[in-house]
C-alpha cells in the first residue's frame, strides 16, 4: 500500500464523482453531500462497468449498469445482484492535499 | 410426495440435458457453471438474432453489444431501478394480485371453494405490471385484457421460435399478425399519448413529475438514440412487454407449485408459510431449477481461449447451458439437482438463483422486480405471501399440464383452489 496526492479533488462539487487511475488502479474518487471525499475502485465488482459513471445516492454509489449499491466508506454491497464488496481506499487531506492509500 | 428434479419440471422431461436435440450441432455447449460465466462476461463474445425474428427483436436491447448497448442499458435501468420497482411492485402488482384474489373469492363454487387456473392467474397478474412498465393505456375492459393477452402470446410464439415445436411458420405467421395487431390497437395510441404528454410539459402545461416513468415515455422522448427509428421502438415494448409478462408468470407458477411441495413435504415448515427468508429460498430455488431460457446463445467476435484452454474460433456460436449450469454439483452440492430452499451458497460472485437471469452486461434487465433489493423485498415473494396467506393449494381433482406446443418447462394449466369468503 502506497500513498498518493488525488489531483483535481479540489473543484469535485459534492454529490459527484469522478475517474481517476492511480498506481494503474481505475479508482472512482467522490464527495458525499457533506463534504467527505471517498474512494472505491471504479470496477464494478459485479460486472465490467464504470462506478464513476453511476450515481452518488447519500453514501451509496451505484452501478450504471446494474444498480448494485456499494456504501461508499466500507465497500458493502446494498444492493443486488452484486454479492461481492468493492475494494475501498482511505482518503485523508492533509494540509489541503488529498491523499490516497492504494 | 418428492422434491425430485422430475417431479420439478412442467415438461415432465426431467432434466436440463432434455434439451439437447434443440441445440444447433455446430454448436459449442457451455455447461459449467464457471465457464458459462466466463463466456456471460467476455466482450469477445456477442448477442445473436435467431433467423426469422429480426422484426420482433432486431437491434433491441437484447441484440445490441458494445457502446451503444451500455448507453441503452443505463436509460432503461432507470425504469426498474432504486424506487422504480418499488414503485411498480407496491403500486401495481401487489394491489393487482389483492384485487385479483379479491374477486375470485367472491363466486365461489356450491362447495364454497373457488377454484382457477392458476396459469393464466399468473398472467393476469402480470399483464398489468407489464403494461405499466412499458405504458401502455390503461386496459377499460376484460375483452381488452383479453386481447391483449392474446397478442403478446402470438409475440411470444416467435420470440420463442427456437423451442416451439410443430409448424414454425405457422406460429411466424401468427405472431406477424399479432405485431401489426398490437402495434394498431395498443402501441400506437400509447406512443401518441406519450408524445402529447411531453408536449404539454414542453409547453409548460404539465408538470415533468407527472409523466410516467415507463418505457414509452423514454421511447417517446428518444432518450436513446437508436429509438429515433420509429419501428425499433416497437420491436423494444414488445420485447420488454412479453420479458416481463413471460418471465414474471412462468415463474410465478413455478414457485408456487414449488411451495406446496414443499410444504406438503415439510410440515413442520407449516408455521413459516409466509416467512420472506423461507420464500425468499423458496423463490431462489425455483429460478435455479427453471430457468426462463434453457440456453443463451452468443457469437465469438474474435479468436477466444477459455480458462479451461477451449479454443473457440472466431464466429463460431456458443450454447450457454444456463440450465445445466445452475444445477453444477461443484458450485451448488452434491444435491444441486434437488430443491432446497435453505441451500446454502458459496460466498462470492455465485448466485443462489444460478444462472436463470444469465450475467454479464446483458443481466436481465427484470431482476430489481423479481428479487428487489435484498431479495426478500422482491416481487415473488410478496406474491407467494398474498396468495399462500389466502389458502391457495393444488386442486387435487385437476391436475397441472405442461404446455405443450413449446419445448420449454412451463404450464398450459395450473388448477388450483382457495377457501370462499
Amino acid at each position: 500500500v502506497t500513498k498518493h496526492v488525488l489531483d483535481g479533488v479540489d473543484v469535485l462539487s459534492p454529490g459527484s464523482l469522478q475517474y481517476t487511475e492511480v498506481d494503474g488502479v481505475g479508482v472512482c474518487v467522490g464527495r458525499t453531500a457533506s463534504g467527505d471525499l471517498f474512494a472505491i475502485e471504479d470496477e464494478c465488482p459485479h460486472e465490467a462497468a464504470s462506478l464513476s459513471d453511476g450515481e452518488l445516492i447519500g453514501d451509496e454509489v451505484e452501478c450504471p449498469l446494474h444498480a448494485s449499491r456499494f456504501d461508499v466508506r466500507t465497500g458493502e454491497v446494498r444492493c443486488l445482484p452484486a454479492r461481492v464488496p468493492a475494494r475501498t481506499f482511505p482518503v485523508e487531506l492533509v494540509d489541503g492535499v488529498a491523499w490516497v492509500n492504494v | 410426495m418428492t422434491t425430485s428434479l422430475h417431479d420439478t419440471t412442467a415438461s415432465g422431461l426431467g432434466s436440463a440435458e432434455a434439451y439437447d436435440h434443440l441445440i444447433p450441432e455446430d454448436c459449442i455447449q457451455i455447461t459449467g457453471y464457471e465457464e458459462a460465466v466466463e463466456v456471460y462476461r467476455n466482450l469477445s463474445f456477442g448477442q445473436v438474432v435467431d433467423g426469422g425474428t429480426f422484426p420482433f427483436r432486431g437491434g433491441t436491447i437484447l441484440r445490441i453489444d458494445g457502446a451503444p448497448h451500455h448507453q441503452r442499458r443505463k436509460t432503461m435501468s432507470a425504469l426498474v431501478k432504486r424506487d422504480g420497482h418499488t414503485w411498480f411492485r407496491e403500486h401495481v402488482l401487489v394491489p393487482t394480485t389483492e384485487r385479483l384474489v379479491r374477486e375470485l373469492r367472491c363466486n365461489p363454487d356450491d362447495d364454497g371453494l373457488v377454484r382457477c387456473d392458476f396459469a393464466v392467474f399468473a398472467r393476469q397478474i402480470f399483464i398489468d405490471l407489464s403494461s405499466a412498465l412499458v405504458g401502455l393505456n390503461p386496459i377499460e375492459s376484460p375483452e381488452q385484457a383479453d386481447d391483449l393477452v392474446d397478442l403478446v402470446d402470438g409475440i411470444f410464439g416467435v420470440l420463442s421460435l427456437r423451442w416451439q415445436l410443430g409448424d414454425k411458420d405457422a406460429v411466424v405467421r401468427r405472431g406477424a399478425a399479432a405485431r401489426d395487431g398490437f402495434d394498431e390497437r395498443f402501441y400506437r395510441p400509447a406512443l401518441e399519448r406519450h408524445r402529447q404528454m411531453l408536449a404539454e410539459v414542453d409547453a409548460g402545461t404539465r408538470d415533468a413529475e407527472d409523466v410516467p416513468k415507463d418505457l414509452l415515455t423514454l421511447i417517446a422522448a428518444h432518450a436513446d438514440v437508436g429509438w429515433m427509428e420509429p419501428d425499433l421502438g416497437l420491436r423494444e415494448t414488445m420485447l420488454l412487454l412479453n420479458a416481463s409478462l413471460d418471465t414474471g408468470a412462468v415463474i410465478l407458477v413455478h414457485a408456487l407449485h414449488e411451495a406446496f411441495q414443499w410444504f406438503d413435504s415439510h410440515p413442520e415448515d407449516e408455521a413459516l408459510k409466509t416467512d420472506p427468508e423461507l420464500l425468499l429460498g423458496i423463490v431462489n430455488e425455483t429460478l435455479r431449477l427453471h430457468p426462463v431460457g434453457e440456453a443463451f446463445f452468443r457469437r465469438a467476435l474474435e479468436d477466444v481461449t477459455l480458462r479451461s484452454g477451449r479454443e473457440v474460433q472466431k464466429g463460431q456460436l456458443v450454447a450457454l447451458r444456463s440450465g445445466i449450469a445452475s444445477r453444477d454439483a461443484s458450485i451448488y452440492g452434491p444435491d444441486a439437482d434437488q430443491f432446497n430452499p435453505r441451500r446454502a451458497v458459496p460466498a462470492g460472485n455465485v448466485y443462489p438463483y444460478g444462472l436463470s437471469f444469465g450475467t454479464g452486461v446483458h443481466m436481465c434487465l427484470g431482476l430489481p422486480i423479481i428479487l428487489g433489493m435484498e431479495g426478500p423485498d422482491g416481487s415473488h415473494v410478496h406474491l407467494l405471501q398474498v396468495l399462500l396467506d389466502a389458502g391457495i393449494r393444488p386442486d387435487p381433482d385437476h391436475p397441472a399440464r405442461p404446455r405443450d406446443e413449446i419445448d420449454r418447462d412451463m404450464y398450459e394449466s395450473f388448477p388450483v383452489i382457495l377457501p370462499g369468503p
